[in-house]
């Protein structure tokens, strides 16, 4: 076997790459030749100073990834597009995937203000016949006992009125979230009803725009202290490579 | 650890074993699922490597630290892309190797300075280490020996030097350098037999010191005591 040939298997026996016939045969001639024995030596002699001179990382290493992983992340939640700023985002998918669950959950509202909504005028239980709507302003949101205590009154005038046809007791609608629910009675005053809507509509409109300020000097407030940290951090690697100069000096 | 008894069997509860003895890819799964902790130790498992082989691919402590840092954000933002079709660490190794490849070859597209006078190139110049003809019993310090050892390095060609290193030193084995790197297992084989021969040649002056023997035999013997 020439030498060139050995130094080449000798590479792969040191990651145990060499079939075991030409190990066999790289031994037999290592036992005969001194320069290839001298050449394995450096070799495994240049694995054991590579290893055992690795250089060490520093201690503010960890601190130093964990603000660069919040950059990131703060920089990556920035950066998320509503769908319609994306040039990707076509029309015709957004249809096919929020269009049409927008679409069934309008159903699925409109028949179930079909089923809620009373259809003919009630009788008043009190002998009161269909007085105006009484619109209440309720912050809470319905709560299941009331629901359930307009279910029993419903069984219980049913059930008290056998006999007679009366139409039963309206459920009163539950609550939208803006605070308003119609009257338990009769017919809500429909005029008066859309008024309280909108009015409801109009401050959560007001509401909406205070927070949108708000978020304004807040992201002012983000950036201040993005640059601060920026400097912090530029003054930090000066410190840094003046340490290592000196380390170099000395 | 108090091993209880579980509540539906009379056998005792196993320890719940701790995130040091977890491998690495079921660390990554939970981060995958939300949790931080686990990502903490990838980053104490893999910062020392990723360091080494990078600072002896750039040769400059802040831009090897930086490449480390911006591996490791990059195992963390995209966990979920990680399947377990390979080992974790080539799947780490790979985003290390694309990025140094990156600021080398942006690295080499700057223009370089011209001087009136060139001193000879860096890899004409010998290995300088210190004379053992002058005090035999002169020890070679640790940090010392460190750079010469990188020097050494720094003189292998690149593209031998990428797969010499993540086996030398960090061990990966053939196949998995041939993923990491994208070459043919043959051309890995080549490649790191080169490499060695050339790291042999640049390290050959300092093979003669006497007192080197001596001084590796006392790092690997701290390197031992610290791992006991």
């Amino acid at each position: 076997m020439r030498c060139g040939r050995a130094r080449e298997w000798l590479s792969l026996t040191m990651d145990s790459q060499l079939p075991p016939d030409k190990t066999i045969s790289l031994e037999g001639h290592l036992e005969k030749c001194t320069g290839c024995r001298s050449y394995r030596d450096d070799l495994l002699l240049g694995q054991r100073l590579l290893r055992a001179t690795e250089p060490e990382v520093s201690e503010n290493f960890e601190w130093r990834l964990q603000l660069k992983l919040n950059q990131t992340l703060q920089e990556a939640a920035q950066s998320a597009t509503l769908p319609w700023e994306n040039p990707r985002w076509s029309l015709s998918r957004w249809l096919g995937t929020v269009g049409v669950s927008m679409a069934v959950s309008c159903a699925v509202i409109v028949a179930l203000a079909m089923l809620v909504l009373p259809t003919s005028p009630s009788r008043d239980p009190q002998g009161g016949g269909t007085g105006p709507a009484v619109i209440a302003h309720h912050d809470a949101p319905m709560s299941s006992s009331s629901i359930d205590a307009d279910r029993t009154d419903r069984r219980s005038l049913l059930s008290q009125n056998s006999g007679s046809t009366i139409w039963p007791r309206p459920v009163s609608l539950p609550n939208s979230g803006l605070g308003v629910r119609p009257a338990n009675r009769g017919f809500p005053n429909s005029e008066r009803f859309w008024v309280e809507i909108r009015n409801a509509i109009n401050s959560r409109q007001a509401q909406i725009d205070r927070l949108r300020q708000e978020n304004l000097l807040l992201t002012v407030e983000r950036d201040d202290m993005r640059k601060q940290l920026v400097e912090l951090k530029a003054q930090l690697d000066i410190k840094d490579s003046d340490q290592l100069d000196l380390q170099r000096e000395d | 650890m108090i091993c209880s008894k579980d509540q539906f069997s009379d056998q005792p509860r196993q320890p719940q074993p701790t995130l040091r003895e977890i491998r690495d890819e079921e660390l990554i799964a939970r981060v995958q699922q939300g949790q931080r902790k686990p990502f903490d130790e990838i980053v104490s498992r893999y910062k020392g490597r990723l360091y080494s082989f990078i600072l002896r691919m750039v040769h400059e402590p802040s831009l090897a630290e930086e490449l480390a840092q911006e591996t490791l954000v990059r195992v963390y933002i995209h966990a979920e892309k990680y399947r377990e079709i390979a080992r974790f660490s080539t799947w780490v190794f790979t985003i290390a190797t694309n990025l140094v490849r990156n600021r080398m070859r942006k690295r080499s597209r700057r223009p370089r300075m011209l001087r009136l006078n060139p001193a000879p190139d860096e890899d004409e110049l010998p290995l300088d280490p210190p004379d053992p003809g002058a005090d035999p019993t002169q020890l070679i310090e640790r940090e010392e020996l460190g750079a010469l050892i990188n020097l050494a390095t720094s003189r292998i060609p690149e593209k031998y030097r990428i797969p010499f290193l993540l086996r030398e030193v960090d061990q990966l084995t053939y196949e998995e350098i041939q993923q990491v790197t994208g070459l043919k297992l043959g051309t890995v084989r080549s490649r790191i037999n080169r490499a060695r021969n050339r790291f042999r040649q640049n390290i050959k002056p300092l093979l003669k010191n006497e007192t080197l023997l001596a001084e590796l035999e006392r790092i690997e013997a701290e390197a031992n005591e610290d791992k006991e």
